[in-house]
């Protein structure tokens, strides 16, 4: 009856890399926060700056890392330059370092530096994970978790991805629904009734997504996107994800048409859900 | 010789894995549909009775929608079609069709407060 949201393993924690620390360096903050949340998303934790001094800062104080990522190119300090620095504290046994350049691979001047990865730009998320695998355990292979391991992982999604949610849904099934949903999850969603009340809600508060019923009383779903879009521009604005009953076709364009970014079909599964939330990621 | 199911009974046990099996929560989830379902029949009836399309269409969707969550599939699939019919402005529907969503409603109340039981 109903298609099973095809399973992305790029938004599952990953078990071999729980609890690593992966130090990432780049003044370009939409990748630096891209490689970061990803990061997080399999289970790393992360520490990040925009300044090679603040890294090298880090490092000679003995902070704890797992591995390095540097951009290849900063105003501050080139990444071959920030890569020769750290090895004066730390060697490739120590902290592995990948570097993070236009081409994914070694720039001129940094042919004496060991790096054990190489990032090319833009930043393939399947490419970061393997990298990421291969220099902290060894195995390039992804693992593939199982069913159950998925159900358990789900569950510590809002801790890896914490997002401020406004559900507007006015039907009280579904939104005890989806409220319990994401519950599971670990996210304690606000919840409009309309329109009207979402967008007094975003004038309160910044959301990170709201999960947007189309058809609402007072002002339904598309006219309420409009006007949001209108108001707030795409920085300000919460990713919107239409919920509509995949029967009617051609609500797909139609949502998409009024300004929501991301569309699942109702009723809600958790694993439509998941990745819907995962997909804020790369907005 | 068993009537044909009016409730999918998978989407109910898939409700159950993916609230951790809170049973309790399903339990009240069932209510609260039971409670809005008798209600927007109501709607329906009115809608009708008074040629309004739009309160019919509004009340239709909601109804499916809800239906379709609790995987009462008959009671979702004949709303669908009165919605339909409303969004083209028809009301064509009318009190006969909707006297077959009623016995659906009824029969899927009966078969939800059976599963109900079996809840773990």
């Amino acid at each position: 009856m109903h298609e099973p949201a095809r399973h992305n393993v790029l938004f599952d924690e990953q078990q071999p890399l729980r609890g690593r620390r992966v130090l990432v360096v780049d003044d370009n903050p939409t990748n630096r926060r891209l490689v970061v949340q990803y990061a997080r998303v399999w289970g790393l934790s992360t520490r990040d700056t925009g300044s090679p001094k603040q890294a090298l800062e880090w490092i000679r104080e003995g902070q704890p890392f797992d591995v390095a990522i540097v951009d290849s190119s900063m105003p501050e300090m080139d990444g071959a330059a920030l890569a020769a620095a750290i090895r004066a504290y730390r060697d490739t046994n120590t902290l592995p370092l990948v570097m993070f350049s236009p081409l994914g691979r070694r720039e001129p001047g940094a042919e004496r530096i060991d790096f054990a990865g190489y990032l090319s730009k833009p930043l393939k998320p399947s490419h970061l994970l393997d990298v990421l695998m291969n220099v902290l355990t060894g195995t390039p292979v992804r693992p593939r978790t199982s069913t159950a391991a998925r159900q358990a992982v789900h569950g510590k999604l809002a801790e890896r991805l914490p997002l401020r949610i406004l559900l507007a849904e006015d039907n009280a099934v579904n939104q005890k629904l989806a409220l319990r949903l994401l519950a599971q999850l670990g996210y304690q969603a606000d919840v409009a009734a309309n329109g009207l009340e979402a967008i007094a809600a975003l004038e309160r508060q910044r959301y990170d997504v709201l999960l947007m019923d189309v058809q609402m009383p007072e002002l339904d779903g598309l006219d309420a996107t409009r006007r949001i879009c209108e108001r707030w521009p795409l920085a300000e604005r919460p990713r919107i994800v239409a919920m509509t009953a995949n029967a009617m076709q051609g609500d797909r364009e139609v949502c998409l048409e009024a300004g929501m970014d991301d569309y699942i079909s109702k009723p809600i599964h958790t694993a439509e859900l998941v990745a819907a939330l995962s997909r804020s990621l790369v907005a | 010789m068993s009537k044909p199911h009016e409730v999918d009974e998978s989407a109910l046990q898939d409700l159950l894995r993916s609230t951790g099996n809170d049973s309790a929560f399903v339990s009240e989830l069932i209510d609260t549909y039971l409670t809005d379902s008798r209600e927007l029949l109501v709607t329906m009836r009115q809608a009708i009775r008074d040629g309004n399309t739009e309160q019919l269409r509004k009340a239709a969707h909601t109804l499916k929608s809800s239906s379709a969550s609790l995987g009462a599939g008959a009671v979702a699939r004949l709303c669908l079609e009165v919605e339909q019919q409303a969004r083209a402005g028809a009301l064509a529907a009318g009190a006969e069709f909707l006297a077959s969503i009623e016995a659906a409603q009824a029969a899927a109340e009966h078969e939800l407060n059976a599963l109900r039981l079996a809840l773990p």
